[in-house]
Formats: C-alpha cells, structure tokens, sequence
C-alpha cells in the first residue's frame, strides 16, 4: 500500500517508515497540514496516518479532504477510544489509541484494505453495513472498527470486550440514532450477540 | 454537638415534669391527711410538723389573720398549705365502696369541668390502678386509705403544667430550628474539610494522565523500532527483553487509560446483576479447575442493579481474575441481597496476616503476597471506581486466612 505518514512528531514516521516497509509498504512523511492538502492534491494514496492534531489546519478539514478523495484514513489520537469519540461528525476510517503495538497497524491496514475492496455488504435484519463505503444505511460513517465488530457478531464469533467494547457502544448509538430494530447485547452463556429489539 | 444539646433538652425536660408530678403529689398527700378535702381538720401531729416547718400553724379552725401568698422551699415549689392554693385548687375526691353492687359516695367536689357522675365514674376506673400517677394527661390522682375507707382523690394540674409544656414546646420547636440552620453549616464545613482531599485526588488524577500521555509516542516508536530491528539483525536476548519490557509498559499505559473509560461509555442502565455474575463464573469454573482451585458460588437470583454493565462486567471480571491470581487452594463468590442494599463478595484463602487491608484499591498497590505476580496494581482501583460512581463502598479484610473483597452497592 502506498501510505502517508502524517505526523508532527518526526521520530514517529522515522521509525514506521523503516518498518512498514518490511511489511511492503510504501511511505512519505509530512509534519504538518498544508504538507497533507499538498499530498492529496498532488498524489494518490491507499490510506494515511494522520495526527489528531496536526498543526497549520483544523483537523475536521483534513478528514473532509480524505474523505473526498476517497482514502482512508487511520487517526493517531492520545485520547481513549470511547464511543463519544467514535460518534462524532466528522468520523475518520479507523482510530489507533497511543500507544499501540506495530502488529496491530499492521492488521489495521490490512482489513481496511480488504474493506475497500469488499463490495458485499454485511447484513443483520434491518442494519446494513457497506465495508467499502465505510457507511450504515449508506449515511452514517462506520469505522473499520465497527465493521470487524459487526462482522464478528454475524459469525457468532466472540468479542474481545476490553479492544471491542467502545465499538458496542457507539455501533449501538448510530442504529439507535437511525432508528433501526437491530441491536447488540450481551446474552448470558452467549457473550454479544446481534439482535432485534 | 446536636447529640449533646439534644440530651440537655431531654433532661431538663424530665427534670420539669418530674418537679410538676411531685408538687401535684404533695398536693394530694395534703388532702389525704385532711380526709379527702382541704376542708377538713388535718391530724394534730401533722399540724405540729406544719408549724415548725412553716412557722405559721394555720389550719381551718383556727381563726387566724389570712396569711399573704408565700413560697415554701424557694422558688422551685409553691406551698400547698396557702390559702391560695387552697382556694384555687380543682378536685374532687371519692370515697370507693367495698362491694361493687354499692355505690360510691362523693367526699368532696370542686370541679367544675367533670360532672359529678363523672367524678364518680372516673374515680372507679382508677380503683385497681397504682398508688398515685396521671390520668387523662393532665390530672394526678392518689388512692389511699381513710380509716377503714377507700378515697380517691383527682386533682386538676393542667395550669400547673402550662410551664412545662412551654419548655417541652420551646425545646422541640428550638431544637428542630437548630438542626434546620446546622445541616447547611455542616454541608458547608463538611465541604470545606474535603476540599483539600479532592483537590488532591484531582491532582493526582491529572499527574496520572499527563504521565500517562507523556509515554504515549515514546512507547509508540519504541515499539515500531524494536520490531523493526528484530526484523532486520534478527530476534536476539536484547531485542526480546525490549520487546517484553516495552509491552509491559505499553499494557500499563492502557490499563490506566482504561480506568476513565467507564466514566466515558455509555449511560447506567438496568444490569441483571445474579444472570451476569453466574454466567461469568460459569465460564471461568474451567480456569479455576485448571489452578487446582476450588471454586464456591452463593448468588441470590433476580437482583439487578442500575449500572453502566459493560463497567460491571469489567469489575466482575477484575475480581475473578484477582481471585485466580491470588488464591492458595480455594476462592468463592456471593451475591445478597441486605434490605435495599447488595453486597458483592468475593474471597479467597491468603498468606496476608488479619487486618484491613482496604490499600489494595489504591492505584498501583500491590500486597505483601503479589509482588511477584507481576500486577500492576490497577484492578481493584477501576472496581473502587466504578462501584463508587454508583454511590457504593468496597472494602477488603483479612480475616482467619481469608481475604473478603467487598463491593456494597
């Protein structure tokens, strides 16, 4: 994938630019959120890394760009995932909380691609999620988190509740939010299951 | 401070009605001695004993100049004998006959508020009663002998008791005042002694989250670099123990970071507390059976509890994992439900010597018997948290060689 590392802090795409690399990456580095406007504009990307707070632009503006040109985009962010964060307007592809292990950027960008290229959407009753739009109901954004859980929940797979507890929330949030029958709930001897309110 | 004003008021009070029964006793003990009426002659030794206390020997068949209103014993009593007393006195007196089919004679009467058959009947409900005591709140009687007759004699004390109902009053009413005007002053004392305690937990909060993001990036790249280089020079014994201290480090950033998250995450909703519990034990019965471990579950059914659950599945979880961790040989689970309250216990067999130990919900604490089990000591403190943001207490106790987990909600 051909990735651009977003990141004020220089030591950050020093020492993921050599890594992602072993994994068959390409990378660029920009500090700042001119330099970002500049990359879109003038590049095309798989997906992006992008610092919660980049200077020079407001960050709603950046994840606006992306969002048009279609890329997406993982947000580093010093905040705890939480489903205020995850709820928001302006919502990014996925969210990393600092500090997280280099295997699970990796695994991140792996599922957002094979998201991107997913066409199929992912169905339970009412609620529809379309992984390469990134959307529910093709009008709310959905993040590569909530996909995964969703798609976990359609297998009847078990979910890890401290990495995918924040995303029961706000995927709950945004059905209730659309007014949808369809919710997730924790069933005794089942752990969380999908089902129709 | 109200505990001890409260006890004063009590007591001067008793103090009051105690006087007001004694005086009306001495009354009707006059009477007695007179044959059941003020007019009557009293006994001659009486009479003596009356002069000498008094000085003035006055009695109805003497003629004698009408003695001015005076105080006997000071100001705490007045004198029964004065003609004032005297005249002013409601009563009657009854004299009970032996056999019921008898009717009982009036001896004296000067009342005007009860009938004379009333007086009469009155005198008769109180024939088994004791010596002397109140009847209908306001009046005294006393039974006594009156040679060879039974005579019932019932004063009418409720101007005399207007004083001590007035304190009575002013007591409650002052009293009720008091404790009106004291519980703002308590609040606003009670805030001002905690204010230092808050403003330091707050500041710790915050040092906590400045460290806590101050790691963050540096984790981050060391993590990245660290797995970079065992790609490239290979995995060696520097890059492994890098790698497992970085992780460490990196779960103990997120541990911390995750103790707010309940704060954060959803509203409080109704959890099915016993379901939740007995199905999260159920499922960890294997693990415990893997330690060697004998597991013991007392959980009440049908309790429920308004909590953010995925908070409360974390705690539950928290203590089981602490009970798999620490145990000796057996650890066990309860669930009760006390009145409106719910207690939450978990225990286990401990190495740790009898006492409190409620330093275990501290950040970072690790007792005698955990240093070596590699905690980081934040557990406990996210249940301390969460069971707190429901206005509930935890505590911990060794006692007998087990440690009690408490988590009151």
């Amino acid at each position: 994938m051909k990735l651009l590392l977003a990141e004020q802090d220089r030591d950050f795409p020093a020492a993921f630019s050599a890594l992602l690399r072993l994994h068959g990456h390409q990378t660029a580095a920009v500090y700042d959120g001119t330099q970002v406007l500049t990359s879109l504009a003038s590049e095309k990307w798989d997906a992006a890394l992008l610092d919660d707070s980049l200077p020079r632009i407001p960050h709603r503006e950046l994840i606006t760009a992306f969002k048009s040109s279609s890329v997406p985009v993982i947000v580093l962010t010093s905040k705890r995932l939480s489903a205020g964060l995850l709820t928001q307007e302006y919502l990014a592809s996925a969210y990393l909380s600092l500090p997280f292990l280099p295997d699970e950027l990796t695994g991140l960008l792996s599922r957002l691609s094979e998201y991107r290229s997913t066409k199929t959407p992912l169905v339970y009753e009412d609620a529809v999620i379309t992984p390469s739009e990134f959307s529910l109901s093709g009008s709310i954004p959905v993040t590569a988190g909530e996909i995964e859980l969703f798609s976990l929940l359609l297998e009847n797979k078990t979910i890890n509740e401290k990495r995918m507890g924040c995303y029961v929330f706000s995927l709950n949030a945004k059905l209730a939010r659309l007014n949808k029958k369809t919710r997730i709930r924790y069933l005794i001897n089942k752990g969380y299951r999908l089902v129709t309110i | 401070m109200l505990l001890l004003l409260s006890v004063l008021l009590t007591v001067i009070n008793v103090i009051s009605f105690t006087m007001a029964a004694e005086d009306a006793d001495m009354v009707t003990q006059r009477i007695a001695l007179r044959h059941g009426s003020f007019e009557n002659k009293p006994p001659a030794e009486d009479i003596l004993n009356n002069s000498s206390s008094t000085g003035t020997g006055a009695s109805d068949g003497q003629k004698t100049e009408p003695r001015p209103f005076r105080i006997n014993g000071g100001f705490t009593r007045p004198d029964p004998d004065s003609e004032e007393m005297r005249s002013s006195m409601r009563y009657f007196t009854v004299a009970l006959s032996d056999d019921e089919h008898q009717i009982s004679e009036l001896v004296e009467y000067r009342i005007s508020a009860v009938t004379e058959d009333e007086a009469l009947a009155w005198a008769e409900s109180l024939r088994n009663g004791s010596e002397t005591g109140w009847t209908n709140v306001s009046y005294r009687y006393r039974i006594y002998d009156d040679n060879g007759r039974t005579l019932v004699t019932v004063i009418d004390q409720s101007r005399e008791l207007v004083p001590s109902y007035r304190i009575l009053y002013i007591s409650v009413f002052g009293g009720l005042v008091l404790i009106l005007l004291s519980i703002p002053m308590l609040i606003f004392i009670g805030k001002k002694q905690f204010r230092p305690l808050e403003e330091a937990d707050r500041k710790q909060r915050q040092f906590i989250a400045r460290l806590e993001n101050e790691f963050r990036m540096p984790l981050t790249i060391i993590n990245a670099g660290t797995e970079t280089l065992e790609r490239t020079i290979g995995k060696n014994e520097q890059t492994s123990s890098i790698d497992k201290q970085v992780r460490r480090m990196t779960g103990l950033v997120r541990e911390l970071g995750s103790l707010a998250v309940f704060e954060e995450s959803g509203s409080k909703t109704t959890t099915e507390l016993s379901e939740l519990m007995t199905a999260m034990l159920e499922n960890s019965r294997s693990s415990f059976e893997e330690k060697g471990l004998e597991l013991s579950c007392e959980i009440d059914p049908g309790i429920s509890v308004m909590i953010n659950d995925y908070a409360m599945q974390r705690v539950i979880k928290e203590l089981i994992n602490n009970a798999l961790v620490y145990s000796q040989s057996k650890a066990g689970f309860s669930l009760k439900r006390h009145k409106d309250r719910i207690k939450l216990t978990a225990y286990n067999d401990t190495q740790l010597p009898d006492g409190s130990c409620d330093e275990i919900f501290d950040r970072f604490t690790t007792l005698e018997n955990a240093r070596d089990k590699g905690g980081a000591g934040l557990g406990l403190s996210y249940v301390k948290d969460v069971i707190k943001s429901s206005d509930g207490r935890v505590s911990a106790a060794v006692r007998n060689g087990i440690i009690r987990i408490v988590c009151d909600l």
